[in-house]
């Protein structure tokens, strides 16, 4: 597998584009589905998905086998989307919910109906802290891969963002407020 | 072990990373702690409702887009190269630019009369010691000495504003 991953990478290196284009299709699904979990806009998770890949073909002779590289690529992904994050220019989340068949109902109270609104107590590296581990189910071991840190700083992060969630969002987890949540998720 | 390390012991059994050991370790302690229980159920709905994957179908299209994203990034340096002699000449812009002609044109005049005019001179040329009238005649204007050095055969020469 990982010899594989080297053949394919020394052949785009050399410039061959259809190399490119099989790492492209072998890792867009996990790509696409990370831009999309954070990101929750299909339109805007695509273009940074895009993002990604664009960066990773101009920066891949800087990767050198020290991790695999949907790793790798993971790191990049987690990246851009944190700048996108951070940047406040951010398009509005509301396709996402809709393509989720109405998760939240449009008639929920405003406090406590809407699941972008309860992650906003979260800062974007606690977001994605928690969607590598509960949406993606990366390992302790890759997360400290993509995250650039170790297993016990995966560990740190992992239950500050936790604490946070309860914490700041703790009106909005009452049983009721949850199932409602719960019963309109698919 | 504290309450504390045992919590954590918990939610990473819910992480599913915990050696067989740890795991029996975290199983036992949540069968007789209900505060441990109750705070591993709330987590598990909690993370249930909020942080779900939402299935994301493989895309062609989205290959092609991105190897597309890479050709248009690649391609300005060669267009820029390969079309060089293409660009229109200096005059074909001039030209091409809106308004009168005459009116750009005595524009571009103004600019270099104005940088003729204020920016400030450079020495003109080195004249020998002995003939700096020489200096004055050429440019009918006042001639002062602003230094000298001697030059590669021994001859002390002077430079002038002028």
């Amino acid at each position: 597998m990982m010899e594989d991953e080297r053949r394919v990478v020394r052949e785009a290196l050399s410039g061959d584009r259809e190399a490119f284009a099989s790492i492209v299709r072998a890792h867009e699904v996990r790509v696409r589905s990370l831009c999309l979990s954070i990101l929750r806009n299909p339109a805007e998770a695509d273009d940074a998905a895009q993002d990604v890949f664009i960066k990773a073909y101009k920066n891949l002779s800087s990767f050198r086998f020290e991790s695999s590289l949907s790793t790798w690529l993971y790191r990049i992904a987690h990246r851009r989307c944190l700048d996108i994050l951070r940047s406040g220019s951010r398009r509005r989340t509301e396709p996402l919910d809709a393509m989720d068949g109405e998760v939240f109902q449009e008639k929920a109270p405003p406090e406590r109906g809407d699941a972008e609104r309860i992650l906003a107590v979260l800062s974007p590296e606690e977001r994605l802290v928690l969607t590598l581990r509960e949406v993606q189910g990366l390992t302790y071991e890759e997360m400290a891969g993509v995250l650039d840190t170790t297993l016990d700083g995966v560990k740190g992060r992992l239950k500050r963002a936790r604490k946070t969630l309860r914490v700041k969002a703790r009106h909005l987890f009452e049983p009721a407020a949850v199932q409602r949540v719960k019963e309109t998720t698919p | 072990m504290t309450h504390d390390d045992l919590k954590d012991l918990t939610m990473a059994l819910h992480d599913g990373q915990l050696s067989p050991s740890d795991k029996a370790i975290a199983e036992s302690h949540l069968a007789g702690c209900p505060e441990c229980r109750r705070e591993l159920e709330s987590w598990k709905r909690t993370a249930k409702a909020l942080f779900h994957e939402v299935p994301v179908a493989p895309s062609e299209m989205f290959v092609q887009r991105v190897m597309r994203g890479i050709e248009s990034q690649d391609r300005p340096t060669a267009l820029a190269r390969s079309a060089a002699w293409e660009r229109p000449s200096a005059w074909a812009r001039l030209r091409s630019l809106s308004g009168p002609r005459w009116a750009w044109a005595g524009a571009l005049a103004a600019a270099v009369a104005a940088l003729w005019l204020f920016l400030p001179r450079s020495p003109v040329r080195f004249v020998s010691a002995e003939k700096p009238d020489i200096a004055a005649e050429m440019s009918d204007v006042s001639v002062d000495a602003i230094g000298s050095e001697t030059d590669g055969y021994g001859t002390t020469v002077e430079a002038y504003w002028l």
